[in-house]
């Protein structure tokens, strides 16, 4: 049985969320997308593709692992899953307020929703012209972004193109690896926001070019989130690397909010790619190395508090 | 292993997932769609009745007290359908899904959840009781007077007919997707996302835990002595004694059935016979004598079973499963 993706959009109030919302909604798409809501009065739309729900943010002790998910969306996926009109995609609006963590950690954590559902993008819309005063006075905003597998970068009208580099370079700070789309009023192609297999193994490669050369910044972090790439030009020890990064999201799990990597294991001819969020981790063999092609490994964390000096030499001694 | 293909009986073919299915009093089958029909049958018959009790799905269906059935769906329509009538519109809840209902046949009282509501009809008058998270199930007691929802961190428990009241709350930390109370009302037990049931004895609050299970259990169902819990939830059917002060606590369960790979999606029991039916995530459906392990196995299709009702003498299985397979078998 397929799987329907799901795009999770997160935003801080005002970004422009609804925008997007209404035209996946009204305009010809040809495609039949359930959009599931939590200010649904913003709307101003009522048919049966819109949801609205209350989020309810659950703690599940599954053994050693406790997290949080959302029990609203185990509920309202499952109900979708028994119409008789299939869906081509599924959005959550997250309210303006929300952690992402619990609904994306839902798709990793219900059996029922991974069997019939799957994750295929963290999306946060971001407004251009207020973001960095929401940055300061706000911890919501800035993991937002953090956590996001792509941004839009909204309301680019109302600031000049250098505010505008200024607040991709802040956003860079936060998250160096996801695409920012630029865009005014949400006009954006929705094929870029829906069907992006951010969370696909095997479509992480093509996020190489960035991983290999993330942005980086001069490191004036103004909130406790940041990013920490690591990089080792000689191969890894496969079972030291897994077992670190094993420990590792277990122990501070907490405060990783975002892990992707594409490693080089010794005596292995194909990357091992992996991607976590918090605590759960998700990887596979990917991609072979040409004849000749210069091998790395390379993994960046997007978090709270991250120690790089522990991290780098925790991650050096992964070296075979 | 061969796979019996089902020979004797009625099969159909719907175009929508099927998410329930249920007898009434009178043995009328009925089986509960994704398209928001109800498909009616008796047992021998060929055909099934369509009534369109609903606009997009059907979410729940039970049996109703007055005859016929009684429906919620996310159309936030609470309906009663009899073959052959009209459906008749009990409640309607603005942007809501009714996701669970309830009928008590002993006083004819009716309930629905729609979000953190439970709706309570009686005597013409809708009492609604609300809670801090989602009822994600309800049943009546035995006796059709008291009222048990199952929500995060517990179960609230209402009695029907008293005005002004505080629930009496019955606390475990989790969240509690479905209820249901021993025939005898001793016991209430819920089924937990953690893949676990929960139990409490009605007198002191007593808990009990039941846990092991690989998978959420999504059906129960006693036998009909009352003795035994049946569970969906692992590769057999795990049943609990409900015997003695304490029930299943300190006794180990039975385990029912083949040892297959596929997961139990959904059980029956046999209301005249000690007989289990339970239905598999691979599309197989088998029922078993306790005590007898002669396996009777049939293959309704490759789809997972959804529903799995036996009518009120235990003629006749209807299965269904979420491709929209629907069929009534006949036990010899």
């Amino acid at each position: 049985m397929s799987q329907v993706p799901v795009t999770v959009l997160t935003g801080y109030l005002g970004a422009g969320k609804t925008t997007l919302l209404n035209r996946i909604l009204t305009e010809q798409h040809g495609k039949k997308y359930a959009v599931i809501v939590n200010e649904f009065g913003e709307i101003g739309i009522d048919n049966d593709l819109i949801v609205d729900t209350d989020e309810e943010v659950f703690e599940m002790n599954n053994g050693c692992i406790c997290c949080t998910v959302r029990g609203d969306l185990i509920r309202i996926l499952g109900g979708l899953m028994k119409r008789k009109d299939k869906f081509d995609a599924i959005l959550v609006e997250t309210t303006g307020l929300a952690d992402p963590s619990p609904v994306v950690q839902t798709f990793f954590v219900d059996d029922d929703v991974k069997e019939r559902t799957k994750l295929d993008s963290i999306t946060t819309v971001v407004d251009a012209k207020h973001v960095l005063d929401r940055l300061k006075d706000t911890k919501e905003a800035a993991e937002q972004i953090a956590f996001a597998d792509q941004i839009i970068l909204n309301k680019t009208d109302l600031v000049t193109e250098d505010e505008l580099k200024r607040v991709e370079r802040r956003i860079r700070e936060l998250n160096p690896l996801a695409p920012i789309h630029r865009t005014e009023r949400c006009a954006i192609a929705l094929d870029k926001v829906m069907g992006q297999g951010a969370f696909d193994l095997q479509r992480l490669l093509d996020l190489e070019p960035e991983l290999l050369n993330p942005e980086r910044d001069d490191h004036e972090h103004s909130s406790d989130i940041a990013s920490v790439s690591l990089t080792a030009k000689t191969p890894l020890d496969g079972d030291k690397v897994t077992n670190w990064l094993r420990t590792l999201l277990a122990d501070r799990g907490q405060d990783i909010l975002r892990a992707k990597g594409i490693l080089d294991i010794k005596d292995k001819e194909e990357r091992l790619v992996f991607q976590a969020v918090h605590m759960v981790m998700d990887g596979d063999f990917g991609k072979q190395w040409k004849d000749g092609e210069k091998r790395f490994s390379r993994i960046v964390f997007i978090g709270r508090n991250l120690d790089e000096a522990e991290l780098e030499r925790a991650f050096k001694a992964c070296i075979a | 292993m061969p796979t019996p293909k089902i020979t004797a009986g009625r099969q159909w073919r719907f175009d929508a997932p099927i998410v329930a299915c249920v007898f009434d009093a009178e043995g009328q089958g009925a089986f509960a769609l994704g398209d928001g029909t109800l498909r009616t049958f008796t047992p021998d018959a060929a055909e099934t009745q369509t009534i369109e009790a609903h606009q997009s799905a059907t979410l729940a269906l039970t049996a109703h007290p007055e005859g016929g059935f009684l429906s919620g769906g996310d159309d936030g329509r609470l309906v009663h359908s009899v073959p052959g009538e009209t459906p008749r519109e009990l409640l309607k809840i603005k942007s809501r899904w009714i996701e669970n209902v309830a009928a008590a046949s002993e006083t004819g009282l009716i309930a629905c959840t729609a979000g953190k509501d439970v709706h309570l009809l009686h005597d013409g008058q809708v009492s609604v009781f609300t809670h801090a998270s989602t009822a994600a199930g309800v049943a009546f007691d035995p006796k059709g007077r008291r009222l048990a929802v199952a929500h995060y961190n517990g179960a609230s428990l209402w009695w029907a007919k008293s005005a002004d009241q505080q629930a009496k709350l019955l606390e475990w930390k989790g969240s509690h997707i479905a209820v249901t109370w021993s025939p005898d009302g001793r016991f209430l037990l819920t089924s937990m996302q953690e893949s676990a049931l929960h139990g409490w004895r009605i007198e002191d609050a007593a808990d009990m835990r039941m846990s092991g299970y690989p998978s959420k259990i999504k059906s129960m169902a006693w036998d009909r002595r009352g003795r035994t819990l049946f569970t969906a939830g692992a590769d057999r059917v795990v049943g609990w004694p409900f015997t003695g002060r304490g029930g299943p606590m300190g006794r180990d369960p039975m385990q029912i059935g083949p040892e297959r790979e596929a997961m139990i999606q959904a059980v029956a029991a046999h209301p005249e016979a000690d007989i289990v039916a339970a239905g598999t995530s691979d599309g197989a459906v088998w029922f078993e004598e306790i005590g007898d392990p002669g396996t009777n196995f049939v293959m309704l299709n490759a789809a997972k079973i959804t529903a799995l009702a036996f009518s009120p003498e235990g003629t006749h299985l209807a299965i269904g499963d979420e491709e929209g397979n629907g069929a009534v078998v006949p036990l010899t």
